[in-house]
């Protein structure tokens, strides 16, 4: 395997490190990538799916989706959940991952704070589409998304598995809330047991239906193991909220894991103001 | 052979840096010496002993470095060991940035091995005088299944505080000539770092840039890593659509070069890469 030793991997780190590069699927006439914009639905119905791709050039192993649309507002519930879809028409669901409460500057060369990364596998001639959901009706969910090119060195799946998405509410798992300020919160079971061994993770951070954020921090640790055993596999994951009720990230809020099927996936959060609550889905592969 | 990676996503992140006190990361302030481009400017201290080996540092910005009309060509500099006895580690390109609600765009990632009890100190240099930098500093944790080495920064020119500037390209949205970033790799690199800037411009347009890297003799040059998205703005600011550093296998010895296209003239890239 092209760049690895031999040396085993770590419990709970990565094969990984870093993406491969684009494919030239979706890349624009304007030195752009195409953004796709959709409308959700009535109020936690989806919405049409709008075609990304009409047929991949080549196998893709994940999709950077960089938002170019705010789905966040003050004092406003924007749980959105966005989803992939691939095939023809009466796609067949891919992936679903929260994307409200994101923070977004409007406006001309207009940019996301952060990037998800959605790693599984997607076969050449494959058509993808992409649809959303929230709590607000016919909201405008727009995105670049860059297909990443397969070399077949780790073995995404087709599809991915999306865990603790909830289409009645438009959101993920609530996060226990922490006791105290600053304190680690205790751990809220997202996957009871994995139905899968995942090498990749890719965390949609939300609100929890909050309207009284307030601008301080908040440190997220993901972990693995049974109760009262739980080990952390990535710690204190940096966001940031404000009184817009906006999160946003200091890095891609998406990682590479070694975690074997059966594993109990869990998460906590700490934060510096009690106005700030989080969900939480996940995408594995 | 083939030249793309094996990998995929970024590892987890250390516990170095965490405020547990405020729920947050902490943020480090450099400032670039009162004289332009000089690199003189005070080290800051970003970790006194790293708690476990890394792969790599991630750094947001928490203060926009762009500025209208103005040239803000900025080298972020890291550097490793003891203080007075400290040893360049990589320079990477920060200026012509934006952020929004107080964290850049897209993250710069730094590929390169750091050891465990490492101290890392930065600071920076810049076209503008006392140019300060905030930002927050991350260390990936190294899981050795990649063998990562001290990285190696191609394209940097100190005295203008910028990398190799691009040759402009001929037509909108069409790729120009490559421009040689490295005529000969010194090791083999399995991640590269992409970080660019304005080229020293104080009149961009907004709209899009498009980038390409690739390795190859003049003139049998081939893409290994396309279409780098980027908008521009016209307060002379750069806004990635997506990762600026990516998993290759580029052997010792390769020439590396790069290419780009524009929507507008107005519109130019100097470039960085840091390979390990």
């Amino acid at each position: 395997m092209r760049g690895h030793t031999t040396t085993p991997v770590l419990p709970g780190r990565a094969l990984d490190k870093l993406p491969s590069n684009p494919l030239s699927d979706q890349v624009g006439t304007s030195s752009n990538r195409n953004t796709i914009t959709c409308t959700t639905g009535a109020a936690h119905t989806w919405g049409s799916y709008v075609e990304i791709d009409p047929s991949l050039s080549a196998d893709c192993d994940g999709i950077v989706i960089n938002m170019r649309s705010l789905h966040s507002a003050a004092a406003t519930d924007s749980s959105t959940l966005l989803r992939i879809g691939t095939g023809p028409a009466t796609e067949t669901t891919w992936a679903i991952i929260g994307v409200g409460y994101n923070s977004y500057s409007s406006g001309a060369g207009a940019a996301c704070c952060e990037y998800l990364i959605i790693p599984g596998r997607i076969p050449s001639g494959t058509r993808v589409a992409v649809s959303a959901q929230s709590a607000r009706a016919t909201l405008t969910v727009a995105a670049v998304f860059t297909f990443l090119a397969s070399d077949k060195t780790i073995d995404y799946v087709n599809p991915p598995v999306s865990i603790g998405y909830d289409t009645a509410t438009s959101r993920g798992i609530t996060l226990t809330a922490p006791g105290s300020l600053n304190t680690k919160g205790a751990w809220t079971v997202i996957s009871a047991s994995t139905s899968a061994a995942f090498t990749a993770l890719a965390l949609g951070f939300q609100g929890a239906a909050g309207t009284n954020m307030n601008k301080t921090g908040l440190l997220v640790d993901i972990g693995v193991g049974p109760a009262d055993q739980e080990v952390v596999i990535i710690p204190d994951i940096y966001l940031m909220a404000n009184a817009n009720e906006e999160i946003t990230a200091f890095s891609p809020v998406s990682y590479g894991v070694n975690i074997p099927a059966g594993s109990r996936l869990v998460a906590r959060y700490a934060r510096a103001n009690a106005g700030n609550a989080l969900d939480l889905c996940v995408v594995a592969s | 052979m083939t030249t793309t990676g094996g990998d995929k996503i970024l590892n987890a992140m250390l516990g170095d840096g965490v405020d547990t006190a405020t729920s947050a990361r902490i943020q480090k302030s450099c400032t670039a010496s009162a004289t332009p481009h000089a690199g003189d400017g005070t080290l800051v201290e970003v970790d006194p002993s790293l708690s476990a080996d890394a792969d790599g540092i991630l750094f947001a910005l928490t203060t926009a470095t762009f500025t209208a009309a103005t040239n803000t060509s900025t080298i972020l500099e890291i550097y490793t060991g003891a203080s007075t006895v400290e040893v360049l580690w990589a320079r990477v390109l920060v200026g012509y940035r934006h952020i929004v609600d107080g964290v850049s765009g897209v993250p710069t990632f730094i590929p390169g091995f750091l050891a465990a009890g490492t101290r890392v100190t930065v600071r920076a240099r810049s076209a503008v005088a006392s140019k300060v930098v905030n930002g927050v500093y991350q260390f990936i944790s190294a899981n050795r299944s990649v063998d990562w080495k001290a990285p190696d920064t191609y394209g940097i020119n100190t005295s203008t505080s910028q990398g190799v500037t691009l040759t402009p390209p001929g037509s909108l949205n069409v790729k120009g000539a490559w421009t040689e970033i490295a005529a000969s790799t010194t090791k083999a690199i399995t991640s590269i770092g992409v970080t660019f800037q304005g080229a020293g411009g104080n009149g961009m347009n907004a709209s899009g840039v498009s980038i390409d890297i690739g390795t190859g003799a003049n003139p049998s040059e081939v893409a290994i890593i396309s279409d780098i998205v980027t908008s521009t703005n016209a307060s002379e600011y750069y806004a990635p659509r997506g990762p600026v550093a990516y998993a290759v296998n580029i052997p010792a010895g390769t020439r590396i070069v790069a290419r780009y296209s524009r929507a507008n003239a107005a519109n130019a890239v100097d470039l960085v890469l840091v390979g390990a």
